[in-house]
């Protein structure tokens, strides 16, 4: 197991070196003018050519990669070119407003996702055809559109819940249920239609295994044969499902945060796209490249727990 | 069963009380504080990028600099300037001003101000890369008369160096500040009506009533909250959920929030249109002939194509300078009726019976694409193969570049002749890629630039604006306003400053006082 986790660790350190490298090129290629925000709309050619040497734009791209990896290394992802502060202090300020989101998200996704998907393969009858026809509705619509709906209905109309925003939760506990409420569902509930799907499939497909008879022949509780022995079988299609979803609430989240004006990375990294703000726009990717790899090591891992199987692969 | 039963019961009722729980404890900012202080909570499409005002332009985020920082000369909602630190200025000669200010100033860190700082402060903004350093390339040197005045000596006729004082090239930071600029990243080190307590980068900004403030203003706002909403959308359904006492809006937004009781205001404030940069003809030859210029004016319906895009929110014009400015001609605004049959003539007699190939820089930004497809019709109508060339993300490398002879632009409709001809006309203005230099308007701007007498120099600034026009150096549309919408029942004194975008809290107070 130990050298499965290495194997595995060796693979997630290379692939977000391959991304920030990629991810550099890409930002590299990128015609923004960053001057242009700098020095605003009254800027003179000559003001602005003078800068763009100042700040080392003009530099060969390779020279300036071979820079940023060097910070890199050092855990200096550099100064913003706008708010000329630290890259990473800046990321570290925004990443707990998407990480909120998407571990909850997913947090959400999982708990809702599994107890329906095994509830709509174990009670069968119109149970699963409710819960089966809400998931397929509920995965039609995309989560800003449901956003919206959502603020409408609770903030707006029913004024139950803010429609922007978002508070801290060491700062006060019941505001940030309040805050996170409303994006949490808009972020995770598609998710979770696609994992009642596979969890319901793959319970159905658990449930004909003669082992699951085997282990009601012996006399165990049914909840113990389904929730524990079964669910446990049928885990491994559902957590590939759960570790493609995560990736997507990631994505999901720079949405969700513009639509609940949420101080997370998507914003900022929208922001920073939108003014050529490099330094700050390369923070955010590899941050993101992290916190993704990082999140499918953890599935990886758990295969490997859950199957022994994958261990040898 | 009775277990399942008791198990569902169970579930739905701590759903309840959880709900129930979330839901009254409400978070709304829109009530005063407890303790009697007015607190006013304005959404902000922006963050606050550092509290440098170097870094500050007229826009959504500007408030969190106005809020921190007292200007040297301050403007009223016509654009008249009033005085701010400076208490007088005072063009001695075209190249020569001299300025008194006050001494009475205290900075939130406790120092005071006297002419030597005031000095420092503009050779900084003067030297240091920001949004308005080009206003000030026309100081040539600064000098201390003494402990509250000082002189300016230019290097150029400039007369809207008083206009520049008001904006953040205006605004004194304490002498911590600026022997430490890197202070300003993270925290205000003003003298204005309010001063920063706390923010959450890119989120929430509070400011506090700032008891040192000796300035002209007289606040009735304690504690002024700014939250970043980046999306109109989400700004006004933050507005109708009570989160958010004051929002930006488009015209739609704007109506949505009338609709449902709040107050909306407008202000005109920025000229679309299509911009002829190549008028000698370098990269489109066509439109070195003043006539195929004037005939794409003639073939716009500006009054059709203003009310599709800004419905009764705009106001069609020929001309590119704003109604604040002193080279504002009513005019010229229908100087170029629709009259396509006109420009088919023009466009036969300059040659191009059959039209020709016009590429037209665009970028997705303001709604531009939309206004530029809005109008190409009426060029194609005369034979004009207008197309667009969406280069949103390096709009103005191509437009240095001289890589198109038109784009699609807007530019704000200003408050001072010179100032718009520095951005739109002179060899060096970013909206004058091609450096286009004719001598006629060059003789009219330096006599106008040159006289000191205000109405004089309004009527030849107004030469100015009828050439530019007859020359049809551009194609503008309309004047369009921006929008605000707030709480009415909470607040009041809400008004847009000349040529602003965003409306600023001084006069914010409570509702029927």
């Amino acid at each position: 197991m130990t050298l499965y986790i290495l194997r595995r660790l060796g693979i997630t350190v290379l692939m977000v070196f391959i991304v920030v490298t990629l991810a550099f090129f890409l930002v590299a290629l990128m015609p923004n003018d960053v001057t242009s925000a700098i020095l605003g709309p009254d800027a003179t050619r000559e003001a602005r050519d003078a800068l763009r040497e100042e700040m080392g734009l003009n530099d060969p791209a390779l020279f300036r990669y071979f820079s940023f990896i060097t910070g890199l290394l050092q855990g200096d992802l550099g100064t913003s070119y706008v708010s000329r502060q630290p890259v990473v202090t800046q990321v570290l300020d925004r990443m707990p407003v998407t990480l909120t989101l998407s571990i909850g998200g997913i947090i959400l996704t999982t708990v809702l996702g599994v107890v329906l998907g095994v509830v709509a393969a174990t009670r069968g009858g119109w149970v699963d055809s409710a819960i089966r026809g809400s998931a397929g509705v509920v995965q039609a619509i995309p989560n800003f559109w449901l956003a919206v709906l959502l603020v409408l209905v609770f903030a707006v109309n029913l004024k139950l819940l803010p429609a922007s925003g978002w508070t801290p939760i060491a700062e006060n506990p019941l505001d940030f249920l309040r805050s996170a409420t409303l994006p949490l569902l808009a972020i995770g509930l598609a998710a979770t239609a696609a994992v009642v799907r596979q969890a319901r499939v793959a319970m159905m497909d658990v449930q004909a295994k003669d082992y699951m008879q085997t282990l009601r022949a012996t006399g165990l509780p049914e909840w113990r044969v389904i929730w524990i022995h079964g669910l446990r079988n049928a885990s491994i299609p559902v957590l590939t499902v759960i570790g493609l979803q995560f990736v997507a609430l990631f994505g999901g989240a720079v949405l969700i945060e513009q639509v609940f004006a949420l101080p997370g990375v998507g914003s900022l990294v929208v922001a920073s796209v939108n003014v050529g703000d490099m330094p700050m726009i390369l923070g955010v990717v590899v941050a993101l490249s992290v916190v993704i790899l990082l999140m499918n090591l953890l599935i990886d891992i758990l295969y490997g727990v859950l199957n022994p199987k994958a261990r040898l692969a | 069963m009775r277990s399942r039963k008791l198990r569902v019961t169970t579930g739905v009722a701590i759903f309840g009380v959880a709900t129930l729980v979330l839901t009254s404890c409400s978070g709304t900012t829109n009530a005063s504080s407890t303790d009697g202080s007015f607190e006013v909570t304005a959404a902000s499409l922006e963050g606050a990028p550092t509290f440098d005002p170097v870094m500050y332009m007229n826009g959504a985020a500007y408030d969190y600099a106005a809020a921190a920082y007292e200007t040297l000369v301050m403007y009223d909602d016509e654009g008249n300037l009033l005085p701010g630190i400076a208490t007088a200025w005072e063009y001695t000669t075209p190249t020569e001003m001299t300025m008194d200010i006050r001494t009475d100033v205290v900075f939130e860190d406790g120092s005071g101000l006297d002419a030597e700082l005031v000095a420092a402060n503009l050779e900084r903004y003067r030297t240091t890369p920001g949004t308005y350093q080009a206003r000030l390339n026309s100081i040539d040197t600064i000098t201390v008369v003494d402990e509250d005045s000082l002189s300016l000596t230019l290097n150029t006729a400039d007369q809207s160096l008083p206009q520049a004082f008001s904006l953040s090239v205006g605004m004194m930071v304490s002498q911590a500040a600026i022997d430490d600029p890197d202070l300003l990243l993270t925290d205000t080190y003003g003298s204005g009506p309010w001063v920063l307590d706390s923010y959450a980068e890119d989120s929430e900004y509070h400011y506090i009533r700032n008891p040192e403030y000796s300035g002209p203003l007289d606040v009735a706002v304690d504690e002024l909250n700014f939250t970043v909403i980046t999306d109109l959308t989400a700004q006004l359904n933050a507005l109708l959920a009570g989160d958010v006492d004051l929002i930006s809006a488009q015209w739609s937004q704007r109506e949505t929030a009338e609709a449902q009781g709040f107050a909306a205001l407008s202000s005109e404030s920025n000229v679309g249109g299509i911009w002829l940069f190549d008028r000698a003809g370098a990269v489109v030859p066509a439109l070195a002939d003043v006539r195929v210029r004037q005939a794409i004016n003639y073939a716009i319906d500006r009054e059709a194509v203003g009310t599709a895009l800004w419905s009764e929110y705009q106001r069609p014009s020929s001309a590119v300078f704003g109604i604040y400015t002193t080279a504002y001609e009513e005019s010229l605004d229908d100087y170029y009726e629709y009259d396509p049959e006109r420009a088919m003539e023009l466009l036969a007699e300059a040659g191009y019976p059959d039209g020709f190939d016009l590429p037209i820089l665009a970028r997705s930004m303001f709604g531009e694409i939309q206004r530029l497809e809005a109008a190409l019709p009426y060029l194609e109508a005369i034979g004009i193969n207008a197309t667009v060339e969406d280069r949103t993300n390096d709009y103005f490398d191509a437009m240095t570049n001289q890589e198109y002879g038109a784009a699609q632009g807007q530019q704000n409709g200003g408050t001072n002749s010179y100032v718009n001809m520095s951005n739109m006309l002179a060899p060096n203005a970013q909206l004058n890629p091609f450096e286009t230099v004719d001598p006629a308007l060059t003789a009219l701007i330096q006599d106008a630039a040159g006289e000191l007498e205000e109405d004089a120099a309004a009527t030849k600034w107004q030469a100015v604006n009828e050439w530019v026009v007859e020359n049809a150096w551009f194609a503008p549309v309309a004047f369009y306003h921006t929008h605000t919408a707030w709480n009415d029942d909470k607040l009041d004194g809400v008004s847009f400053a000349a040529g602003q975008t965003y409306p600023l809290p001084f006069e914010w107070r409570p509702a029927g006082e």
